[in-house]
């Protein structure tokens, strides 16, 4: 079974789960795909049992494609996602906040790690109004490995004809990254009217060319200082999705700026995965 | 195939390699490898082009209007384009594997090297390597070579030239013919001709087998393992230099056809080699001491021109166009004494430039309301202050530029650079035609600009000095004791030329309108300047009521990922002592003379801990005034941070172009900070600290016609130079024992416990 424009959704019966279809009918919009919401569950359902159990309403089912699989939940939505060739996933995920070291519930955790497309989560704190894409935000820490985000988050603001936003947290007391490429604040800035604009460009040429953007979008640099996760949930308040970067670990003294933003921000998260597994923070 | 065969020079130390391609740091990679020859600048770029790439051509003096944020470089047309085709398969670094891929600077004789062997994606590897230079024999002569290989196949290779006008609209090309291509930048008409030759294993092939404009095509069947090479000669000129650019650029491409590729590359090296003689600094013992040297060296050389006194030098050079190609004070103050002391010509262009634009900074002397010239913080062509008035920070915010305005003592840097000039040529007809004029007027300008209390002390309010954290300061250190040496100057200046009875000084100084009562005047608003200075701690204060700002640990936040302005935030950092360079330690560097040692060591030891070091400029002069103190230790952890500021692998400092005043620093570090040479009215005086590690150190320099080779051995201590041509000269240890000098001798001072030994001759 294949279907090359789907949007998948995991509803768990949870009244939060569905916050995310705003969102998924935004991702839709933009992909000219099919929004397909999956619940995964031994029980065998009739058709509006099946709808009552996602909670959704028979006018929210209007136009989607509805699944219910048994099995491991984890497991079926990759699978599913996988399956349907899906162009992305949406979902409303348990955000933990009474354990220090976790910020996803475990489903949408395993989701992150074994997915084969980008896991948009939209924050229960969200709500349903409507979602549409003006702008996109992609906070930077300057590796050339973090650059692999530039090329996803520049199609997508392409496509919505999105404002794209590259944000770089300078954190106090931070270590420099050691990868070859890596491009950070300026040591020396010799006139600050040259400087910046340069180095901003530099910057902005750097990452694009090394991830991969294609032409077709301007993007604007801006240098915050400060607690990374913080200042990317600050900037994110005037931003309809967050494209960050993930190194694959979640172990409790790394991931600590996507951690802190899961948990802080209102605005949607598109989680990439990255190819290298080094992150120092 | 004709005989030629030149290859990269044989010692490696003269190779800067980047092996690889990086997309990551490819524009940094195009500016540390630019070859340049002061009339244009060529990055590094791959010829057959890539996405991540950013070809540059500059030719100085050439800028397009860009708004309010002033005119920027010309972007010349890319000459270097060629495209291979391999039966029907483009050859780029994308498709297929790369087996070998290194570009190679030849420090030595100014030439890129690239090697690259391509395996395409049907299995067929192509051995390439590629030659490119600008001529220092010639400035307006580019030279492109290429040697193409059939490693494991025969087959088409194709071959297509072209110079690709970008950044101009089609509206701004003014015609093109089978040569090449005229433009218009501006007002500006540039003419770049183009001829090609493609040699093959038998036969040559004069022309393209396809003519276009612009381009030339080329096929020819190649058998296995079989060598093709393809030679350019490009010739550019523009109204600047010519009336008829195009006829010139067209007549000067037949006659460099006719001397043949051969003789004009070896014309390039020559002239190279002949460059390195007066200007190479040897460090025995310090390998990478050595390279920084060679690499700063190698880029002073190739960003001045000695024939055209209408440019200067941007603050990167003909690299890139980060700064726009703006000039600033660094030229005067941080690259101008190697000039003066390797290429004395060129020196001297570099100060005509500023005679030649100072109409300029008489009217904007004027509309400040000033008399006098108050020169350009950033100049382009014209000399008039094309520094923007606003800029965005990082954080966005739009932020007010004051430097434009306020950061004056640029007049006195250059008056104090015309005096540097004057007192190691003893050019004469320089200081009457030009250099006098701008010492005057930039006196004039003092004069007016300076104001007397009623304690009948004088004051010079509301200006930025060298520590731009610390905006509109009253009497800032570093300006008032800059303006006082350009006062006392100007005046010592015009008594002696009016001493001389000179006739052209005398036209000009009725031209002037000088009196002596305007000379004395200006010798007692010279006396009565504000310098800071306090007999009772030895310390100079950098301004008035620095003493009282906020101590910040500027020291531990060195190594922060945040420049400490962006930090701190302008309110907290004009309320503390964090300064971004050298300022008060900058006069350590200029005017040592005017202090005694105690008081260069008190105030070094007093505003190094509070340096941020916040600008590329202020590591080679602190590093400078370390080695001068003695603190080798401290000296050589300044002069290694100078060194990677352009070199070191991951910054991306350099991706705009290289830091031209940085490395002009890191070459006075070396020459005034450990050989200590002091430049005097006589001759010359050293006082040597070699750094650690240096076990010999050996450079010429150029005094008054005479070429000096001196050469310092660390242990035993020993300083031995040889004279040539010119009359005698005064060779001293500073503050130490000193000897009339002949040409044609060499003379040694052996160390002695902690002084130095009587100077011996030792004959021819």
């Amino acid at each position: 079974m294949t279907c090359i424009n789907t949007v998948l959704v995991p509803l768990d019966g949870s009244d939060h789960a569905t916050i995310a279809m705003p969102v998924a009918h935004g991702f839709a919009k933009l992909l000219h795909a099919t929004v397909a919401v999956l619940h995964v569950t031994d029980d065998v359902l009739a058709p509006s049992a099946l709808i009552d159990r996602m909670k959704l309403s028979g006018e929210d089912a209007r136009g989607l494609v509805i699944e219910r699989r048994p099995g491991v939940a984890a497991d079926v939505i990759m699978r599913e996602a996988a399956e349907r060739q899906a162009a992305v996933i949406v979902m409303c995920p348990q955000i933990r906040t009474d354990l220090p070291s976790r910020a996803l519930g475990s489903v949408a955790a395993a989701v992150l790690r074994g997915a084969p497309c980008p896991v948009v989560l939209v924050s229960p704190t969200r709500g349903r109004k409507c979602w549409a894409l003006h702008r996109v935000l992609i906070p930077h820490d300057g590796t050339p490995t973090s650059a692999a985000t530039m090329g996803p988050a520049t199609n997508f603001a392409i496509l919505a004809g999105a404002e794209l936003v590259v944000l770089h947290v300078a954190t106090p007391d931070s270590k420099r990254p050691v990868e070859p490429g890596t491009l950070i604040t300026p040591r020396y800035v010799d006139q600050p009217q040259h400087e910046w604009p340069s180095w901003g460009q530099e910057f902005l040429d750097r990452m694009r060319a090394v991830g991969g953007a294609r032409n077709g979008i301007e993007a604007r640099l801006v240098v915050a200082h400060g607690d990374a996760g913080s200042a990317i949930v600050d900037f994110a308040q005037q931003s309809d999705l967050i494209v960050l970067g993930w190194r694959g670990a979640f172990e409790p003294h790394r991931a600590l700026t996507m951690r802190s933003v899961i948990r802080h921000t209102t605005c949607p998260v598109m989680v990439l995965r990255l190819e290298q597994d080094d992150d120092q923070r | 195939m004709n005989d030629f065969s030149l290859s990269p020079y044989a010692d490696t130390e003269w190779l800067l390699i980047e092996e690889g391609a990086d997309s990551a740091r490819e524009h940094e990679i195009e500016s540390i490898l630019t070859i340049g020859n002061g009339y244009l600048g060529i990055r590094a770029s791959i010829a057959e082009g890539s996405r991540f790439s950013h070809a540059a051509t500059f030719a100085a003096g050439l800028y397009v209007k860009d708004g309010a944020l002033g005119p920027r470089f010309a972007v010349l047309p890319d000459w270097l384009q060629v495209e291979v085709t391999i039966e029907d398969q483009r050859l780029s670094l994308e498709p297929g594997r790369t087996l070998e891929h290194r570009r190679l600077l030849d420090l030595r004789q100014g030439i890129l090297w690239r090697d690259w062997r391509q395996q395409d994606p049907s299995g067929r590897i192509t051995g390439l390597r590629f030659l490119q230079l600008a001529s220092l024999a010639d400035r307006h002569l580019l030279v492109q070579s290429l040697a193409i290989t059939a490693e494991n196949y025969a087959g088409k290779i194709s071959l297509a030239t072209r110079l690709t006008p970008f950044h101009l609209s089609p509206a701004d090309k003014a015609g093109a013919d089978r040569a090449g291509t005229l433009m218009r930048v501006s007002q500006t008409e540039v003419a770049i001709a183009s001829a090609s030759e493609l040699h093959g294993p038998s036969s040559t092939m004069r022309q393209g087998n396809t003519t276009k404009p612009n381009g030339e095509q080329w096929s020819w069947e190649v058998s296995l393992g079989e060598r093709l090479r393809l030679d350019r000669i490009v010739t550019v000129f523009t109204s600047r230099d010519v009336v008829r650019p195009a006829r010139v650029a067209s007549d000067h491409l037949e006659s460099m056809c006719a001397r043949g590729f051969s003789a004009l590359v070896q014309a390039h090296v020559d002239a190279w080699r002949r460059r390195w003689e007066a200007a190479e600094i040897q460090i025995v013992g310090d390998d990478k001491a050595q390279r920084a040297l060679r690499f700063a060296t190698y880029h002073l050389v190739g960003a001045a021109n000695p024939v055209d006194e209408h440019v200067s030098i941007g603050a990167r050079g003909l690299t890139g166009e980060a700064y726009r190609g703006h000039v600033f004070w660094d030229t005067e103050i941080y690259m101008l004494p190697f000039y003066v002391l390797t290429d004395p010509p060129a020196a001297r262009s570099l100060l005509m430039y500023r005679y030649n634009t100072l109409e300029a900074a008489r009217r904007k002397a004027k509309a400040y309301g000033y008399n006098g010239a108050l020169y350009a913080w950033e100049s382009a062509d014209t000399g008039d202050d094309v520094t923007p008035q606003t800029s965005v920070a990082p954080d966005g915010r739009l932020v007010a530029i004051r430097t434009g305005e306020r950061e004056q003592h640029i007049s006195a840097d250059i008056a104090y650079a015309v005096w540097q000039y004057w007192r190691a040529t003893g050019d004469d007809a320089f200081m009457v035609a030009a250099g006098a004029e701008i010492l005057v007027e930039t006196a004039r300008f003092w004069a007016s600009r300076a104001e007397f209390d009623h304690d009948g002390r004088a004051h010079i309010r509301q200006v930025i000095g060298p520590d731009e954290y610390h905006e509109l300061v009253d009497d800032n250190a570093y300006t008032n004791a800059i303006a006082k040496f350009n006062l006392e100057r100007a005046a010592d200046t015009v008594a002696t030329l009016e001493r001389q009875q000179n006739g052209d000084w005398q036209l000009v100084s009725r031209r002037l309108g000088l009196t002596k009562k305007e000379r004395f005047s200006w010798q007692g608003l010279a006396a009565a300047l504000i310098t800071g200075f306090d007999p009772a701690t030895n310390l100079i204060e950098q301004f008035s009521g620095f003493f009282q700002l906020e101590e910040v640990d500027v020291a531990a936040q060195r190594g922060s990922v945040i420049p400490i302005d962006v930090q701190l935030g302008p309110e907290r950092l004009r309320q503390s002592k964090a300064i971004k360079q050298a300022d008060v330690v900058a006069l350590s560097a200029l005017l040592w003379e005017q202090w005694p040692a105690a008081v260069h060591e008190a105030n070094f030891r007093y505003y190094e801990p509070r340096t941020a070091h916040g600008s590329s400029l202020s590591p080679g002069f602190y590093a400078l005034v370390a080695a001068r103190l003695g603190d080798l230790a401290l000296a050589q952890t300044y002069f290694r941070q100078a060194a990677e500021i352009d070199l070191s692998d991951n910054m991306g400092n350099a991706s705009g172009g290289v830091h031209m005043g940085a490395l002009g620093g890191l070459w006075q570090a070396a020459v005034f900070g450990a050989a200590g040479l002091r430049v005097q009215e006589n001759g010359i005086a050293l006082d040597p600290h070699l750094l650690p590690g240096w076990v010999a150190m050996v450079f010429p320099l150029q005094w008054r016609g005479r070429l000096l080779h001196v050469h310092i051995d660390a242990e035993p201590r020993q300083i031995e130079i040889a004279v040539e041509g010119g009359g005698n000269l005064n060779l001293a240890i500073f503050e130490g024992p000193s000897c009339l000098a002949h040409a044609g001798r060499r003379y040694v001072s052996r160390g002695e416990q902690s002084g130095w030994g009587q100077w011996q001759e030792l004959g021819q």
